[in-house]
């Protein structure tokens, strides 16, 4: 389709731009586009909430296409939590919806003078305000946004009250998703825009439509039958499994068997709280769990969590009651706030008020691990943006600057809070979490669990060899991510690291299936080359000095710890295998064989 | 021979259990053992869904069929994971 939607809310103005081929076919779409664009929009110095940052929205050639989990689409940015180039990828049907109104990607520049929400709809762009409804929640806002376009049907991106008041971990949230990770909802509210609603009812142009009827029937049939776990548990699944290899990080990342596990087990979310699941755009596994507390303090809560809030708000927190997980979870998604950076934020707060380096009085409560109660009260305080909850929410790169002494007990790489997987437990997640090209992140970084765990081939202890699979999983997501699907819908389509089958020829009559991995390399390379731009070396691809210098105290991991020599060990090999120097910088070799030399970086 | 088969998190809830004891005639291949342990739970654990270590060691899917045990062992099955 090739065209770029830009609007300049400075201006108030609306163009409508075309993308060469031959850029689909270095960086394929969503996330490869959205990071080709911030390479070359996008400087150094800029200012995340100023008004010369932008939000990047991009759809993959899969993006609504009646194939499994045709859902997402992918932004990027530059993060006001990290300081970093931040990409982020969401579900919902917002993707899906931009496209059947003409467009691949959408661009947000400048900054509207008063609040406002846009309305996409076939085409058009509708400027409203939000002055009356800035201040919102998502839920009520995302309501407000339908009634006054009068659709219903709509689909609405929407920044929530914690971006509006100042919080920098805040997201965006999509249709009950949300690009999570790294304060996309903050930069959103610093153009005041509060939502952005689309409604489209085109066609995507097909290839061979008949062909690829019969080829998605049979998709979504193996995408069913191969994930029964994910239907019926959702990724809650990962949580005993992971507490039984002694890897579950718990009372922030001090050890990796949490106590309470029961009470926040799968079976027993599916048991005492699961009511229905819900699925995205054309998906045929619907993982989310929808939740719903019945009785005690947070009755009436309701949320969908997924692994990363279970651990995060809970083991982290060292919190087993699923109540308050379910309401924690559900607060974070109407305040907008990322529930993995609110988790592993608490729980930090938690340990450094236990240790006396943060007093009840700067707190406003006392905050034990443990304590679920205390732990949704500040999920409040964040969101609201009051009182110490406006500290926290303000991300480790804030706190650390307040309150240096603190700083041991911050897990985060590049200022991005780390995600619920134990890199004392998987030595290659450590590795995934110090590389990531948006900070600590099993996604981006890599999620090595199952080849690390499943495959025979590695022992999750050993070192060697966790380089190149490191840069195999990410060169892989890189490549899904900007296609446009789910990841856990992805191999019923032939997308892994040796990618097969012609449903991309189906669909854009362009067979780049041969060349994903390398077009995957292509874009977790440019996203490096941003990074350093913005002043990232191989001294900042290291772990805290928890997972270095701290054993593991407990379990079937008892005595693990990836010191800086083991880790500098995985971070050579990986280097040498991303062809980049020592320093962690792509060389010019690297850059022609990929064909970058065009950013004109050299050593 | 005898399997201790473990099910392992969500495993344990599609089997009804979580570990059996089976006696087998030796050699089995990992395809074989699955089999005989889905006719004693009554749930099948095709290869796309599920995955198996052996003796604490993965065996793809694809060496399911081919990877054969000859003596007493520990066969643990869990979700295949993909992603969370």
């Amino acid at each position: 389709m090739g065209k770029v939607l830009r609007v300049n809310l400075t201006e108030g103005k609306v163009d409508v731009e075309e993308i060469s081929p031959r850029v689909y076919e270095q960086f394929l779409g969503g996330r490869g586009l959205a990071a080709f664009y911030y390479y070359n929009e996008i400087g150094a110095d800029t200012d995340p909430l100023s008004p010369e940052n932008k939000l990047f929205f991009f759809t993959g050639p899969l993006t609504g296409v009646r194939l499994p989990s045709t859902t997402k689409f992918n932004v990027a940015t530059k993060s006001p939590q990290t300081g970093l180039y931040l990409c982020s990828n969401s579900g919902g049907d917002f993707g899906p919806h931009l496209k059947f109104s003409g467009f691949d990607g959408l661009i947000i520049e400048g900054r509207a003078e008063r609040p406002i929400f846009l309305y996409i709809r076939d085409g058009q762009v509708e400027f409203h305000s939000a002055e009356a409804f800035w201040d919102e929640e998502t839920g009520p806002g995302t309501e407000i946004v339908k009634e006054i376009i009068g659709e219903k049907r709509a689909s609405v991106m929407i920044a929530g009250k914690g971006a509006v008041r100042g919080a920098d971990i805040a997201c965006i949230m999509v249709d009950g998703r949300s690009f999570g990770r790294g304060g996309a909802g903050r930069v959103m509210a610093s153009k005041n825009l509060k939502a952005v609603a689309v409604w489209g009812r085109g066609k995507i142009p097909l290839y061979r439509p008949e062909v690829l009827a019969e080829f998605s029937q049979e998709a979504m049939r193996k995408a069913r039958a191969s994930r029964p776990v994910h239907t019926r548990f959702g990724t809650a699944q990962y949580t005993g499994i992971l507490n039984e290899l002694g890897c579950y990080p718990s009372y922030n990342f001090r050890t990796s068997v949490f106590d309470g596990i029961e009470t926040i087990k799968a079976e027993y979310m599916e048991k005492h709280y699961k009511v229905k699941n819900k699925a995205c755009y054309y998906c045929p596994i619907g993982c989310a769990q929808v939740c719903e507390v019945k009785e005690g303090p947070f009755k009436g809560f309701r949320s969908d969590p997924e692994y990363e809030s279970i651990g995060t708000l809970g083991a982290q927190c060292g919190v087993a009651d699923f109540g308050a997980i379910i309401a924690a979870n559900n607060l974070c998604d109407e305040y907008g706030l990322d529930s993995m950076s609110a988790g592993t934020i608490i729980a930090y707060a938690m340990e450094c008020f236990e240790l006396g380096l943060f007093s009840k009085e700067l707190i406003g409560r006392e905050l034990r691990f443990g304590d679920g109660e205390a732990m949704v009260e500040m999920i409040r305080d964040m969101g609201e943006m009051r009182g110490f909850g406006a500290e926290l929410a303000r991300g480790f790169r804030y706190l650390a600057g307040k309150y240096p002494e603190t700083i041991p007990y911050m897990m985060h790489c590049k200022w991005m809070p780390f995600a619920a997987y134990e890199p004392r437990g998987f030595f290659g997640i450590g590795l995934s979490y110090g590389t990531s090209s948006r900070g600590a992140c099993h996604n981006v970084g890599g999620w090595t669990i199952r080849d690390e765990l499943l495959s025979g081939e590695y022992d999750r202890f050993a070192i060697k060899g966790k380089g190149v699979l490191v840069k195999r999983i990410q060169d892989t997501r890189a490549y899904v991510d900007s296609l446009g699907i789910c990841t856990v819908a992805r191999s019923a389509m032939g997308f892994n690291d040796r990618p097969s089958g012609n449903v991309l020829e189906l669909v854009t009559g362009v067979d780049l299936t041969p060349r994903l991995m390398e077009i995957g390399e292509r874009i977790y390379t440019l996203e490096r080359l941003i990074l350093v731009r913005e002043g990232v070396s191989r001294k900042d691809d290291y772990l805290p000095e928890r997972i270095m210098k701290e054993a593991l105290p407990e379990g079937p991991a008892q005595g693990k710890v990836l010191t800086k020599e083991m880790y500098d060990e995985m971070l050579d090999e990986y280097y040498a295998a991303r062809g980049w120097d020592k320093d962690g910088i792509p060389t010019c070799e690297r850059l022609q064989q990929l064909a970058l030399d065009w950013t004109g970086q050299t050593l | 021979m005898q399997v201790t088969i473990t099910y392992l998190g969500s495993a344990a809830s599609f089997a009804g259990r979580t570990a059996t004891v089976l006696e087998l005639r030796a050699p089995a291949t990992v395809k074989e053992i699955l089999e005989a342990a889905g006719k004693e739970c009554g749930f099948r654990f095709n290869p796309t869904a599920w995955a198996v270590f052996v003796e604490g060691r993965g065996v793809p899917p694809e060496d399911w069929d081919t990877f054969r045990i000859s003596e007493d062992c520990e066969l643990t099955v869990l979700p295949m994971l993909s992603g969370g």
